[in-house]
């Protein structure tokens, strides 16, 4: 690991049991991504590429191999501690929106600073600065079926943001969303990356958020191409 | 070892509460049907419960209670045969010193033997009582008078409404009785009506003649004599018996206290035999609710399983969504467990005061069972706050599917 570093992983492998045996999503993964980066794993359906982003978030574990995220070996840590690295130094953007739908706008940004303990003055004011960056602002007291789809993944990337995590991972986070609103994401996200130096990975075959990243690693049947 | 909380924080605690709320409203049918699948089972709970009990406190209460009493005193050889050569000697003092008892409501003391009643050419067979003037001027004696008065002079009678009707006579209409009277001796007497009395108990009602104190034992040459004292205790619980206590706090030389328990063995025979059945029938109803409950349960972790898991990749722990799922079940057994004691607790209130009354064939063979064809219920709060722990227990058992599933489920996203 580089000192610059922010994530490395090495030589990841991720098997799955199925009914037909044993299945090797990743296969001896390893790679660098440094503090700040706006990168992405590339690659078509089925190439491990969520898989990847799953372990390296910690959501999964891996079958071998080792994942540093700054400075902290998360592959070491037990259930509990993982959940408690996630909560403070990872922010989740998911393919579907995933918002917490009795919660409005502000409230599912706050909703990881409530479970952080911060108080209601503090993650009210973060909730609407963050609501505002997406471009959200007169929309915080909104619930989720009130957005559109557009609206909901740029309240679920407020959210990401929101405790200040020192990675974001975006699992296909255009996917479910029209070009117009892909584009705007994206330059929201951008802009987040740079102006909080927040880095990102994200998981997509989309070619529109291909173009925008600094950093691609390409995926193949479980395999980082050169 | 450092264990973590449930709720590690103050906020985590608002948040669960907030989101389990807010949750409630989410899929207003489904907890409008779950609230009122709870409400209905407790309410038709507190119904059953409530008669069931009400019945068996209105026989004790009319067949024990008003008449034979709670707890006797009596001699040694009283009992069974209750033969009048078996009274006790009048003792005034001990009277008194176990009426000052705080746990003792009343007590007072009778005389009674069986004689054979006549007018003109009509006659019947009575179980005559001498109660004391204090007993006469209670409200229980007072409110049973269905005709006539209790102001009446030496040699007045009052009979069971039933057994009035039987001997056609009306008060101030003059009766002969005659009878075995004490240690052999004959009884007779002539008597004049003085009232007819509703003892709501039909048997009681045919054969029962209620004379003063001191008329009954001039009646039966049992000067200065008493069959019994029938003291009425505080606390009138079928399930408690202290007669044993008083026993030994008021000793009498030659007599015992004896609880209707003992006195009565197939009313209590009858009482259990019955409320097995009624606890049958609870349990099918319980076991109902309880199925349609894990029913509901089930759908809702499997609708959540995504969120649940969506939830865990933020961070939140497994123990705070959990607890955050049991304060919304919680929230909905205590909301339908409300709704469900207001409810049965303003049905039982009606019932008090329009009590059921059973008729036909039915009725017939409850009276002759000898207590009044009625289901009054019981208005003790208990049965509702029992009836409803139960219930809420049972939603928080179906609770478990959807915490297993809380602690089952991955973060992974797919």
């Amino acid at each position: 690991m580089t000192n610059q570093a922010l994530l490395s992983v090495q030589n990841v492998v991720k098997t799955y049991e199925s009914s037909a045996g044993p299945v090797q999503a990743v296969c001896g993964v390893s790679l660098e991504l440094q503090r700040g980066a706006f990168a992405a794993l590339v690659g078509p359906s089925g190439c491990g590429k969520t898989t990847l982003l799953n372990a390296i978030g910690g959501l999964d574990s891996v079958t071998s191999g080792r994942i540093w995220i700054d400075g902290t070996e998360i592959t070491g840590l037990s259930d509990r501690k993982v959940i408690e690295f996630r909560l403070h130094r990872i922010g989740f953007v998911f393919q579907a929106f995933n918002l917490v739908p009795v919660l409005n706008a502000w409230e599912n940004v706050a909703f990881v600073m409530e479970l952080q303990g911060l108080g209601i003055k503090a993650r009210r004011d973060r909730a609407y600065e963050l609501l505002s960056a997406v471009g959200l602002s007169g929309k915080e007291i909104q619930r989720p079926a009130q957005l559109s789809g557009g609206q909901q993944q740029r309240v679920a990337v407020a959210r990401a943001l929101a405790s200040r995590p020192s990675l974001v991972l975006a699992d296909e986070p255009t996917a479910n969303l029209d070009s117009k609103s892909t584009d705007k994401l994206l330059d929201i996200m951008r802009e987040l990356n740079q102006k909080e130096g927040t880095t990102f990975l994200f998981s997509t075959h989309d070619p529109r958020v291909i173009n925008r990243a600094e950093v691609l690693f390409p995926l193949e049947d479980g395999r980082l191409q050169a | 070892m450092n264990r973590p909380k449930l709720f590690a924080r103050q906020s985590e605690l608002g948040l669960a509460v907030r989101l389990a709320f807010r949750n409630l409203g989410r899929n207003r049918r489904r907890s409008l049907i779950t609230g009122a699948a709870i409400s209905f089972a407790l309410f038709f709970a507190i119904i059953l419960r409530s008669l069931q009990l009400g019945v068996y406190g209105h026989m004790v209460s009319t067949v024990v209670g008003s008449m034979s009493g709670y707890v006797q005193v009596s001699d040694t050889a009283y009992w069974p045969s209750q033969n009048l050569d078996y009274s006790l000697y009048e003792d005034q003092q001990w009277l008194e010193k176990l009426r000052q008892d705080p746990e003792v409501a009343s007590a007072y003391p009778r005389i009674q033997g069986i004689g054979l009643l006549s007018v003109v050419d009509r006659s019947g067979v009575a179980q005559w009582i001498g109660i004391s003037p204090e007993e006469a001027q209670s409200s229980l004696w007072q409110t049973r008078l269905a005709s006539g008065s209790w102001e009446s002079g030496p040699g007045s009678v009052w009979l069971g409404k039933r057994l009035a009707e039987q001997l056609q006579v009306e008060p101030g209409d003059s009766l002969v009785a005659i009878g075995q009277g004490f240690q052999g001796s004959v009884a007779g007497a002539s008597w004049i009506l003085a009232g007819t009395l509703h003892l709501g108990n039909p048997e009681l009602e045919k054969r029962s003649a209620i004379l003063k104190l001191e008329d009954a034992q001039d009646f039966s040459g049992a000067y200065g004599m008493w069959s019994y004292v029938q003291v009425t205790p505080q606390r009138r619980d079928i399930n408690q018996d202290p007669s044993a206590e008083l026993g030994a706090r008021h000793p009498l030389d030659g007599a015992h206290f004896l609880s209707w328990q003992t006195r009565m063995p197939e009313l209590i025979q009858t009482i259990e035999a019955d409320t097995t059945g009624g606890r049958v029938i609870l349990f099918i109803l319980y076991v109902v609710i309880g199925f349609g409950l894990l029913g509901t349960m089930i759908m809702l972790a499997n609708e959540r399983r995504r969120e649940f898991a969506m939830q865990l990749a933020m961070g939140m722990r497994r123990g705070l969504l959990a607890g955050t799922v049991f304060i919304e079940v919680l929230l909905l057994s205590l909301a339908g467990a409300a709704t469900g004691i207001l409810a049965g607790r303003i049905a039982v209130l009606i019932l008090e005061r329009y009590p059921l009354r059973l008729w036909g064939d039915v009725a017939a063979a409850i009276e002759q069972q000898g207590w009044e064809a009625i289901l009054p219920p019981s208005l003790d709060w208990s049965i509702s706050f029992t009836h409803a722990g139960i219930i809420v227990l049972i939603t928080l058992a179906a609770a478990a599917w959807p915490l297993r599933t809380v602690f089952k489920t991955s973060p992974v996203h797919r």
